[in-house]
């Protein structure tokens, strides 16, 4: 049976008489990628916001790696790494700066940190702008600036929001593909998308939620995610 | 509709926007800063009024004395003015604006967008400097003029609204010639620019107060025309003083000269702003944008914080010193109000020079400049600490979702707060040997300064953590100037008031010097305990 990474128990978050996420249930195995599909105001930031403890939740419990995100926020953000839907960080560090805070932050060696950061700098075409201020990034190497982050302790889990938004189509395969080899690694993604293609290309489990409803979960098996999202969109 | 009422309407939704939010504490702040304002007016009415009365009585001395005086004022609103424009144009091309970049994009002549600025400007410099050289124009008019009459109040408007142009044409002058040569290097030339005002005005104060002014008063009348004639500030080609003859003289020649070279440099500014502005704009935006390439053609690493060596409380707290040191506005700001504090003592250690002063007078100059350096340091801290937590601003997603606590991010603040505040820390143990007629209590002010201003440290940093305003966080001054920012301001004040309570006790032998160490310390305490106790209980509430 497959180890259980992320699980989510009638998770609900509600903004004055607005349900924002409603009662979700999910759980996502180790080696998954999961992606979160739904239209604009569906509920998928929020129920991330809730997942990575940047917001709590009305009721319901969540638990990362086993730990409830509430009770034990600490333990629960050990295990993941994190990229916002809108990865402005410090204008005012370079991306090197940036990577070796992260690490510094998450506890890692000096040594450790050097060797991580120079495998990971292989994965975009992006040394000469990791030299530069972030503050004078575009929004797609801010976007990988921040996946890199994410990734520099080698968290068991990878939250994303909107993980290609602002990519050309080079990096969107290239970080498809980072994703898909992390993933084969024993790694599991959770990232939520507008993009239903790199959904249907790169997710091995897609949940679509409207509403703050998850209203349909299943496994990327030649599916088309389009008729899925049309079906989620048209749902009550 | 005429595009300046498209510009107006769009400046007036942009300032009903920034009401709409957190709007209480801004209308508290607001007229608490009109209220300050009006104080400061009724101040300088009341107190000119009283010194121009006394010098009424001296006859002709007397009333070339009070020229002095306003010549000596107009100089120095001149001085500040141009220093405060230059900051405020400077501030707009370094900080790029992205609706002035969107504008660009509209067929729109630039040069009318610039007048919109300038005039902008000048109508804010023309209500600023309205409140502090309208009572003393009043109060010289009516002493030694013709009396409060239409005539007096349309030369002081003139003289006014001639002093607003002038101001910000110098200082817009000033920043485009900066702007143009530096895009790159803002923090070592803010910090250098900081440097070269504060100069200025100590240069300006030494033409006002030159060696040889305190012999005007141990002289006859026969020596005293040669001697008054010659002091440095009432050189006739000062155009300053051209403005402040418009007041002091019924000279033609003098309104003329002032509003020709006013308008003069004026007419050069609009040209230079209409040439340059945009061509800085985007000269300055390219530059931030590119990488930087040194002489040798290889790329600048820019890493100077190597925050891999450092644990992860340390390595927060270099970041947040990072965001401070490559922020010219920050450290210059920073900078500026350290140097203010060293000009006030300046001030202080001449003034008490010249004063023969009785026991009681000088007991009130010592709890004065506690106070002082009280609100100054308050003033530093408000601006330069209370903000550290609200700094995260929209990155703080990223720390929080980090496994990191809440206890250590407070931990880093709270070193980072203290290694901002060292140079007020070091002031506030050695400038008390600065005025020497302090000397008595100096060990006293010291430690009791020492100890007051770190624990406003630790207030400051703590307030600051409780309710951070991230959605301000890339502005400091909304952050020190929201609901917590005023709460903070009340409960700092109310402590250093109780230590220069515990100063005047002393002084007034009412309390010993264990009393006056211990009372404020153990209140400071308590505060601490409370906030902290807070911060505990508000730990787990922040959303995002």
């Amino acid at each position: 049976m497959n180890r259980v990474v992320i699980e989510a128990d009638n998770l609900s978050r509600n903004f004055d008489k607005i349900k924002a996420v409603d009662g979700v249930h999910l759980t996502v195995n180790a080696g998954d990628i999961y992606a979160l599909i739904g239209p604009n105001g569906a509920g998928k930031t929020t129920f991330i916001k809730i997942l990575t403890g940047l917001l709590a939740p009305s009721k319901g419990i969540a638990w990362i790696c086993g730990q409830d995100i509430a009770k034990n926020p600490l333990e629960a953000k050990r295990h993941f790494g994190y990229v916002s839907d809108n990865p402005v960080v410090y204008d005012y560090l370079t991306g090197y700066e940036f990577l070796n805070l992260t690490g510094a932050i998450r506890g890692m060696k000096e040594k450790e940190i050097k060797r991580r950061i120079e495998e990971l700098v292989q994965i975009f075409p992006l040394k000469e702008v990791m030299l530069q201020k972030m503050g004078s990034y575009s929004r797609g190497n801010r976007q990988k600036t921040a996946f890199l982050a994410s990734m520099i302790s080698k968290p068991e889990l990878l939250i994303i929001d909107e993980p290609i938004a602002g990519l050309d189509p080079t990096s969107i395969t290239i970080f498809g593909q980072t994703l898909a080899r992390y993933a084969r690694d024993g790694g599991t993604v959770f990232l939520a998308t507008h993009i239903l293609s790199f959904g249907q290309d790169f997710a091995t489990r897609v949940g679509a939620m409207n509403k703050g409803r998850l209203v349909k979960e299943t496994e990327v098996t030649g599916e088309n995610l389009n008729e899925i999202y049309k079906e989620t969109v048209n749902s009550k | 509709m005429s595009i300046f009422k498209v510009l107006s309407d769009t400046d007036r939704k942009a300032f009903k926007a920034w009401f709409a939010t957190q709007t209480l504490s801004k209308i508290l702040v607001f007229f608490g800063f009109i209220a300050v304002l009006l104080g400061l007016s009724l101040f300088l009415f009341y107190s000119s009024g009283w010194i121009f009365t006394s010098l009424y009585h001296l006859k002709n001395f007397g009333q070339l004395t009070a020229n002095y005086i306003m010549r000596a004022a107009i100089l120095f609103i001149v001085i500040l003015g141009i220093g405060s424009s230059t900051a405020t144009c400077a501030n707009l091309f370094f900080a790029g604006n992205k609706n002035y970049f969107y504008l660009l994009t509209l067929p729109l002549d630039p040069r009318i967008l610039v007048r919109w600025i300038v005039a902008k400007t000048i109508v804010v410099n023309t209500i600023m400097l309205t409140i502090f050289l309208l009572p003393l124009g009043l109060t010289y008019g009516s002493i030694f003029g013709q009396g409060l009459t239409g005539f007096l109040v349309i030369k002081l408007g003139l003289v006014i609204l001639s002093l607003a142009v002038l101001t910000n044409s110098g200082g817009g002058m000033a920043a485009v010639f900066i702007a143009k040569r530096i895009k790159r290097h803002k923090s070592v030339m803010t910090i250098l620019g900081v440097i070269v005002f504060m100069a200025i005005l100590v240069a300006t104060f030494r033409l006002v107060f030159p060696g040889n002014l305190t012999r005007l008063t141990q002289i006859d009348s026969r020596q005293f025309f040669p001697i008054y004639n010659n002091l440095p500030l009432n050189n006739r080609f000062i155009p300053t003083n051209w403005l402040a003859d418009m007041l002091t003289t019924t000279s033609a020649t003098n309104v003329v000269l002032s509003l020709v070279f006013t308008a003069g440099l004026f007419l050069v500014y609009l040209r230079m702003m209409a040439g340059n502005f945009y061509p800085i704009l985007l000269s300055i935006s390219a530059k931030a944008a590119a990488p930087q390439a040194t002489l040798s053609g290889t790329i600048q690493t820019n890493t100077a914080f190597h925050f891999e060596k450092y644990s992860a409380a340390d390595a927060l707290a270099l970041k947040d010193l990072a965001a401070i040191i490559r922020a010219p506005g920050e450290s210059g700001y920073g900078i500026f109000l350290i140097l203010l504090i060293g000009f006030f003592f300046y001030l202080f250690s001449r003034v008490s020079i010249q004063a023969e002063t009785t026991r009681e007078w000088t007991n009130w100059l010592v709890v004065f400049a506690y106070a002082g350096f009280g609100f100054f340091a308050n003033t530093y801290l408000l601006r330069m600490v209370f903000p550290l937590t609200a700094k995260e601003s929209t990155g703080a997603w990223y720390i929080f979702s980090l496994p990191i606590s809440k206890n250590k991010l407070l931990g880093s603040k709270m070193l980072l707060a203290y290694l901002v505040s060292l140079p007020l820390l070091l002031m506030a143990l050695l400038i008390w040997w600065l005025p020497p007629f302090l000397n008595p209590y100096q060990n006293l002010l010291a430690i009791g300064s020492f100890i007051t201003t770190g624990m406003l440290v630790a207030m400051h940093t703590l307030m600051g953590a409780i309710s951070p305003n991230f959605a301000d966080g890339d502005s400091p001054e909304r952050v020190s100037t929201s609901s917590m920012g005023m709460a903070a301001l009340v409960v700092t004040t109310a402590f250093e008031l109780l230590s220069a309570y515990g100063i005047y006790s002393y002084i007034n032998h009412s309390w010993s010097f264990e009393r006056v160490l211990i009372m404020p310390a153990a209140a400071g305490g308590c505060i601490l305990l409370t906030l902290v106790l807070i911060f505990r209980q508000t730990l787990g509430k922040y959303q995002f």
